[in-house]
């Protein structure tokens, strides 16, 4: 299954955007979900191969005003003012290829792969700390708060034909405070995962094979608490999601072939057991913090653990066997949740009112591929395979489509569309959201209001997309969207959806070599 | 005794009609009827047997030459149209007291004199190799580059990559770097008329100069391309108004180059096609582009620089600026010359019968002429003949004129309630004059048929003739001629005396 | 003194003289140039003499020179002419060595008068590119030379050859604006004529 390409902005803060499939954490930035590497959630099989070259462009990421753009051919930063279209360009570490943006919009951290280090860079200034970290890390995570950045080896992200030379550890992760540039290497466990962060950043987790490392983020000199999740265990299943509670006591981890979640006491360490039913393939936090729920797909059931109490009874609901769900989606409401499957073909999903945790079943025009709610919570949108499934409308047979559904009164506003879509990004009012589409030189804005879709004609094929964050929802005026785009000398382009305009800027990698 | 003295002295005594005429001798030209400049001093002349320069007074007739240090090697004028630039070879005993002749130890020396009032008012010395040059349009600074086209042979190492900016008027002169083979260069202006930048064109990149600086110095330098290995030869480049942004096309390419020079910073617009012509419109605040690859104009505005193409029906690849229009025409090519307003894109198209070889368009804007080819359409009343047509550029007419012979050169001049033409015709010993205003159009005969025309600041024109010891026709829009001949004999001698430059 | 070195012959020396001259004046003045290949001015002209002392003669002369050429400047031509009066005069004296043969020396005042023109038609005997400069050089000229005769005491003359050479040189002179030469060099002449 093709990966599609998550760029969420979350709510008034800084983003960063990788390349996997699936819903955006809610606790944390960019984290991914071990199931999200664009293969089916089976109970068995491991995680699908990623789209590895794509995984290796820079990633831009953005500010209120600025969208910072890291180009690893040129070794440099290219900071573009969304509102004048000025472009500067400074040259930061060998090979940049992640960069990310403090919450507060002051700071680029920009992970630099060829000469292992970080680049802090000033966001109004472009004044750099360059900090050397361990080699061969190749992801790269802000706490919510933007004080602490972790870079980590990710062994699912690695290229087969530029593969890590030298001494290579999969255990290393290097933790940097943001304003002072202070590097703390650490060993956090075989073949780290994912980081997950509680929502005040006091503490970070990462799950790797066999531990989660615990990390204390409120001390000057944080080190991670290793915690064994099998003791004992020779070849114990492998951790495949793990999510935290929101006062960072408890850890839920699933693995790959238990129907238990494994429950670990960040504090006393302690790691025990809660059954959950018949493969669970999914598991996710309420958004009141409240439960752990976790899909069973084949029980096609949904089990809640208390969060603050996780080997209290769970309340369990049944799933309509129709949808064969597999994945479950908050909305950021808390008040609506949708269950789906992206691994089998059907055209079907369910949706749950957290509130009676009445679930219903409902009908997809086709498969889905990728879900995704819009922040507001009221219209959800769906990315179609282009599998069909056997009751698909023949308009859609063999086509690849997507879907916005008013989950009010489930209205659906189907469209055919000409290749599959590789990335998308909702505003943060919840208004409008865009994506794009493979090998096509276009854009496509959502209206979550009115259902409609609108085609915007781009100059080349768009790598990247992301939208400003509203910082004023009162005033009537929408956020721009940018959408970098595939030249060899750079081109991004800023779309105003308040009068449809499009401006392109071409040649901003030139800057770079601008001596002034 | 007296029959034999007087055979003998009418023997001797031979009239302008029996000169002896024993020997062949060899020089160059005594003067170039191609190589004139017309200023309010009079008309300057290449003299190139002589290697020397003569202005010539159109009054008298009178040729005086210039005198420089070292034989001519190249002429420009400046576009303020009072001065000339003269790049002089000399070569020089080092011995003060040697003669040239003898001498085996010399050295060579290269200078730059600026002309004006039939004197060098300016001469600095300069290195070997420097052979073009641009005047700043505030005539304060000289920027010199090399030309290696122009070189007949190198005989030192010679920097391609620097200009030489010298000051006019206290002869300072300091080596710029720019890039490798500076081309074009323009200036932006400050408002009381100070060119404050330079901009240069060179091989893959773009240079910016600070001409107030003391020395200039180069400021930006903004790259073209980020592989060495891609090439990227800039073939135009214009200035917005404001001076702010240079705008810059590349040979055979669809990208427009935007280069923020007070930011810097580089935005591409991608065209329809590779612009061969463009042309700025200050009142509409945007720059017209054409292409002849596509039929259609594109007009990029100098705010956003947003592209808006404009079909039309054939393509161009040429435009006159006419101020509040533009004229789009393409030499030997299409029929069509376009009246364009820049503001609003809006097309009047007139229809000549033939291709226009040559679009000259008056002082005063109202007319265009255009000379055109003969014509090879067998049911035009055209056909097998050359053709000129005066354009109305205030109304939608076109008056065709056929002509004896291909149009070659012409020439305006404006008075005072008066507009006038006068039109060359290859091989013909008359020139045609056009009263654009009265109507009323004459032939002037000529001595000779003509090689070039031009105006002189007293409102006649001159016209030249390829004739080896000089003739200028001085005419009047009214018919009258005045001949200047035999001008170029001044100073005859030096054509066969030994060079100053060491040629012997 | 005098006697000696001229002493009489068997018979007198005729006292007066005239003659045909052919000579050349070397000009290696780069203005020649434009009329001549070559850095010679030839010339024909009269001379005549009376002795008025002893071996002195007195010695006048004149000249015409008349060189031309076409003038290839760059791919059109013209042409030029540049035409001299030579007039010499001065003293002469003669070594009557023997009836045949006597040798003399010279020294003379030279004064060239000279004209160059140019025209761009020669072809037409009017037209407008016809252009004369002229100028006067003062100058002069000391040869050596020798005459030969044939003794006729019962002819009222005798013929007489006459060959001479030396230098001779005048002064630089401007041609309006065609610009300036001057001439001088070797200087040779050659006579016949009689004596009388």
């Amino acid at each position: 299954m093709r990966a599609l390409y998550v760029l969420v902005l979350q709510s008034g803060c800084g983003a960063s955007y990788d390349l996997a499939m699936g819903e955006a954490n809610s606790s944390g930035w960019s984290a991914t979900d071990a199931g999200d590497y664009g293969a089916p959630s089976m109970t068995t099989s491991p995680p699908p191969p990623e789209d590895e070259s794509d995984r290796l462009r820079s990633v831009p990421a953005q500010t209120d005003v600025y969208v910072f753009i890291a180009n690893p051919d040129r070794d440099t930063l290219t900071r573009v003012h969304v509102a004048t279209s000025s472009v500067v360009t400074t040259t930061v570490g060998v090979t940049p290829t992640l960069v990310v943006t403090t919450p507060d919009y002051q700071t680029a951290v920009v992970l630099n792969g060829g000469d292992d280090t970080i680049s802090l860079v000033d966001a109004p200034t472009l004044d750099q700390t360059v900090v050397p970290v361990r080699p061969n890390l190749n992801r790269l995570d802000l706490s919510p708060d933007g004080r602490w950045a972790i870079a980590w080896h990710d062994a699912f992200t690695e290229i087969e034909e530029d593969p890590p030379e030298g001494v290579v550890s999969f255990n290393e992760a290097s933790l940097v405070e943001v304003a002072t540039g202070q590097h703390v290497p650490m060993i956090v466990g075989y073949r780290p995962r994912s980081v997950a962060f509680t929502a005040d950043g006091r503490l970070a987790a990462l799950i790797s094979d066999d531990y989660v490392a615990a990390i204390d983020l409120t001390v000057g000199s944080p080190t991670p608490k290793l915690i064994e999740l099998d003791p004992g265990a020779i070849d114990p299943p492998t951790a495949e999601e793990m999510i935290l509670d929101a006062s960072g006591t408890w850890a839920f981890v699933r693995q790959f072939g238990s129907n238990d979640i494994r429950v670990v006491d960040l504090i006393s360490s302690d790691v025990g057991s809660v059954p959950v039913g018949a493969n669970p393939t999914d598991m996710d936090l309420t958004p009141d913090a409240g439960q752990a729920a976790i899909v069973a797909r084949d029980a096609a059931e949904l089990w809640l653990l208390d969060a603050a109490d996780p080997y209290a009874p769970a309340e369990i609901l049944d799933i309509p066997p129709g949808a064969e769900a597999g994945q479950v989606l908050f909305d950021a409401t808390g008040q609506t949740a949708v269950l789906f499957t992206t691994a089998v073909a059907v055209d079907r999903y369910a949706t749950w009112n957290l509130s009676s945790d009445v679930l219903v079943e409902r009908a997809l025009v086709k498969p889905a591929d990728t879900v995704t709610l819009a922040p507001g919570g009221e219209t959800l949108v769906v990315f179609h395979s282009k599998t069909d499934a056997p009751e698909t409308d023949p308009a859609f047979q063999g086509e690849w489509a997507v879907s916005m559904i008013d989950l009010g009164n489930f209205v659906a506003s189907p469209v055919v569309l000409p290749s599959a879509a590789t990335g998308y990004a909702h505003s943060n009012n919840g208004e409008l959201g865009y994506f794009m589409m493979d090998g096509e030189m276009t854009l496509v804005r959502l209206d979550y209001q009115t259902l409609l879709f609108h085609e915007i004609a781009l100059l080349s094929e768009p790598e990247f997309l992301g939208v400003l964050p509203d910082l004023d929802p009162t005033d009537d005026d929408q956020p721009a969207t940018w959408a970098s785009q595939v030249h060899d000398l750079g081109r991004i382009s800023f779309y105003d959806p308040d009068d449809d305009t499009l401006e392109t800027l071409t040649g901003f990698e030139l800057n770079a070599g601008i001596e002034d | 005794m007296r029959r034999i003295s007087l055979v003998l002295l009418l023997a001797a005594c031979r009239g302008w009609g029996n000169l002896p005429d024993q020997d062949n001798v060899y020089t160059g030209p005594l003067w170039d009827p191609n190589a004139v400049w017309s200023t309010p001093d009079g008309l300057y002349l290449s003299l190139p047997a002589s290697k020397g320069l003569g202005l010539l007074d159109p009054a008298t007739g009178k040729l005086e030459k210039v005198v420089l240090e070292g034989d001519v090697d190249v002429i420009r004028a400046a576009p303020d149209g009072e001065r000339l630039a003269v790049f002089t070879d000399e070569r020089v005993c080092k011995d003060p007291d040697g003669e040239l002749e003898d001498c085996d130890d010399f050295t060579d020396k290269r200078r730059l004199a600026v002309v004006q009032g039939g004197r060098a008012e300016v001469t600095v010395d300069i290195s070997e190799g420097w052979n073009q040059l641009t005047f700043t349009p505030d005539g304060r600074t000289a920027l010199l580059s090399i030309d290696t086209t122009l070189l007949d042979d190198v005989g030192a190492v010679l920097d391609l990559t620097s200009l030489l900016a010298v000051n006019l008027d206290d002869g300072a002169s300091a080596t710029v770097h720019v890039g490798f083979a500076p081309d074009e260069l323009l200036f932006t202006t400050l408002p009381d008329g100070t060119n404050d930048r330079a901009v240069v064109l060179a091989y893959g990149e773009v240079a910016v100069v600070d001409l107030m600086a003391s020395p200039p110095i180069r400021t930006v330098s903004f790259p073209l391309v980020l592989d060495p290995d891609d090439i990227a030869v800039p073939s135009d480049v214009v200035l917005t108004p404001d001076g702010n942004h240079a705008m810059l096309s590349i040979a055979g390419a669809t990208e427009l180059y935007i280069l923020d020079l007070l930011n810097p910073n580089i935005n591409i617009v991608d065209l329809d096609a590779p612009p061969v012509a463009m042309n700025v419109s200050a009142e509409a605040d945007n720059t017209l582009i054409v292409s002849t690859s596509a039929s259609s104009f594109t007009l990029v505005d100098h705010q956003f620089f947003d592209a808006t193409v404009i079909e039309i029906d054939e393509p161009k690849s040429a435009v006159l600026d006419g101020g509040a229009f533009d004229l789009l025409w393409s030499p030997k090519q299409g029929q069509d010359v376009l009246r364009v307003d820049p503001l609003t894109g809006g097309v009047v198209e007139y229809r000549l019968q033939t291709a226009p070889t040559q679009l000259l368009l008056s002082p005063t804007e109202e007319f265009a002429i255009a000379l055109t080819a003969q014509n090879q359409d067998f049911g035009s009343p055209f056909y097998g003949h050359p053709g000129l047509e005066i354009l109305n550029l205030a109304s939608e007419d076109v008056q065709p004129l056929l002509l004896e012979s291909q149009g070659i050169a012409a020439a305006f001049t404006a008075t005072e309630g008066s507009l006038h033409a006068l039109i060359l015709q290859e091989g013909v010993d008359y020139v045609y004059a056009l009263d654009l205003y009265g109507g009323q159009n004459i032939e002037i005969d000529l001595e000779e048929p003509p090689i070039t025309i031009g105006a002189l600041s007293d409102g006649n024109f001159y016209v030249t003739h390829d004739d080896p010891m000089g003739l200028i026709s001085i005419v009047d829009p009214d018919g009258d001629v005045t001949l200047l001949s035999g001008f170029a004999t001044t100073g005859i001698f030096d054509a066969f005396g030994p060079s100053e430059s060491g040629d012997y | 003194m005098w006697t000696i070195l001229f002493a009489p012959a068997a018979l007198a020396l005729p006292p007066m003289e005239v003659a045909i001259e052919v000579g050349s004046l070397h000009n290696g003045d780069s203005a020649y140039d434009v009329v001549s290949d070559e850095d010679i001015v030839t010339s024909v002209g009269l001379r005549g003499g009376i002795a008025v002392a002893g071996p002195l003669h007195v010695v006048v002369g004149w000249h015409r020179a008349s060189q031309g050429a076409s003038v290839f400047a760059g791919e059109t031509a013209f042409q030029s002419a540049y035409q001299a009066n030579e007039w010499t005069g001065g003293l002469k004296g003669v070594w009557h060595l023997h009836d045949v043969i006597q040798p003399y020396v010279s020294a003379q005042a030279l004064v060239l008068q000279g004209a160059f023109k140019f025209d761009g038609d020669a072809s037409d005997d009017d037209n407008i590119d016809q252009l004369v400069e002229r100028a006067v050089h003062p100058g002069g000229m000391a040869t050596l030379g020798a005459c030969a005769t044939v003794p006729l005491p019962d002819w009222p003359a005798q013929p007489a050859l006459w060959l001479e050479g030396g230098i001779a040189g005048v002064s630089r002179a401007t041609y309006g604006n065609f610009g300036d030469m001057a001439a001088g060099g070797f200087i040779f002449r050659a006579g016949a004529g009689v004596q009388f």
